[in-house]
């Protein structure tokens, strides 16, 4: 099997985590990092930074009121 | 009134749709709501936003073929009435500088850094520093089209496909939106942390 170089890790690291890369290359991507200590730390990291981006950015449900004119409005048209 | 017209495309009082338009507003008004907040960066603006999206949503509900994935076609309608409302008020996207190039911006600095590495693990460092950011307010920083691109990857997990189908633009653009916009994310959050470091009290003098 190929082995990844660590620039190509890099630059393909966010389409991993997206899931958004062909099996083949994600599957080379999952072993380079689980080797590569530089690579690995990278993926950690970019990881553990989109989970705090996530949980900062939780938002909020929407106003019980908003919900209710809603469907209201949805009675008069 | 346009919707009376559009609504004589289906029996009148059809329940049934009523009923199960109704049931999607339950399903997907918390993620529309907080997609829109983070869109228009503000309240009123975001309910008058998720009105429109379901105006639009029930005006074409029966071109919606159930059994498709009817957060996908939600969103497509949140985003284009989001796109169409700044166009109304003229405010074009901002320009950005195009010369960030570097993949993994945040991570690259850190490992760059001497103060974080003095201090010990600097990846950890950094991590904790930013959880005490507002990182809310570094994604409101964004220019419009890349906040859009991150809000839809990162926070509502949508694929570059399904992304690219609610946009009407490539596969290609919304990589290009959504890295450029992970990437100035990641400077206003190594600015913060950065700014951060100096403001708390240090044992040795690290200020500037």
């Amino acid at each position: 099997m190929r082995m990844i170089p660590c620039e190509e890790v890099a630059r393909l690291v966010w389409q991993y985590m997206d899931r958004e890369l062909d099996e083949s290359t994600s599957r080379q991507l999952q072993e380079h990092i689980r080797q590569c200590r530089d690579c690995g730390s990278r993926h950690d990291f970019e990881a553990r930074l989109r989970t705090i981006i996530q949980e900062k950015c939780a938002g909020q449900p929407a106003p019980e009121w908003l919900r209710r004119r809603l469907l209201a409005m949805l009675q008069d048209l | 009134m346009g919707s009376k017209a559009l609504a004589l495309n289906r029996p009148l009082h059809d329940t049934q749709a009523e009923s199960d338009f109704s049931a999607l507003v339950e399903q997907h008004l918390d993620s529309l709501y907080r997609t829109a907040l983070r869109l228009t960066r503000n309240r009123d603006a975001a309910e008058d936003l998720v009105q429109e999206t379901f105006l639009r949503a029930w005006r074409s509900f029966h071109t919606f073929q159930p059994g498709t994935n009817a957060r996908a076609w939600l969103f497509r309608i949140l985003t284009n009435a989001h796109i169409d409302s700044y166009r109304k008020s003229a405010r074009e996207p901002e320009v950005v500088d195009q010369d960030e190039v570097e993949e993994q911006y945040l991570y690259s600095r850190v490992q760059e850094s001497e103060e974080l590495r003095r201090q010990g693990n600097p990846e950890e460092i950094a991590l904790q520093r930013i959880m005490d950011a507002d990182v809310e307010q570094a994604l409101a920083s964004l220019p419009d089209v890349f906040r859009t691109a991150v809000i839809l990857a990162d926070l509502e997990e949508f694929s570059y496909k399904e992304i690219a189908e609610m946009l009407g633009v490539p596969i290609g653009t919304v990589m290009s939106r959504l890295f450029r916009g992970r990437r100035l994310l990641q400077r206003a959050l190594w600015e913060y942390a950065v700014r951060e470091g100096y403001a708390t009290p240090q044992t040795e003098g690290t200020g500037p």
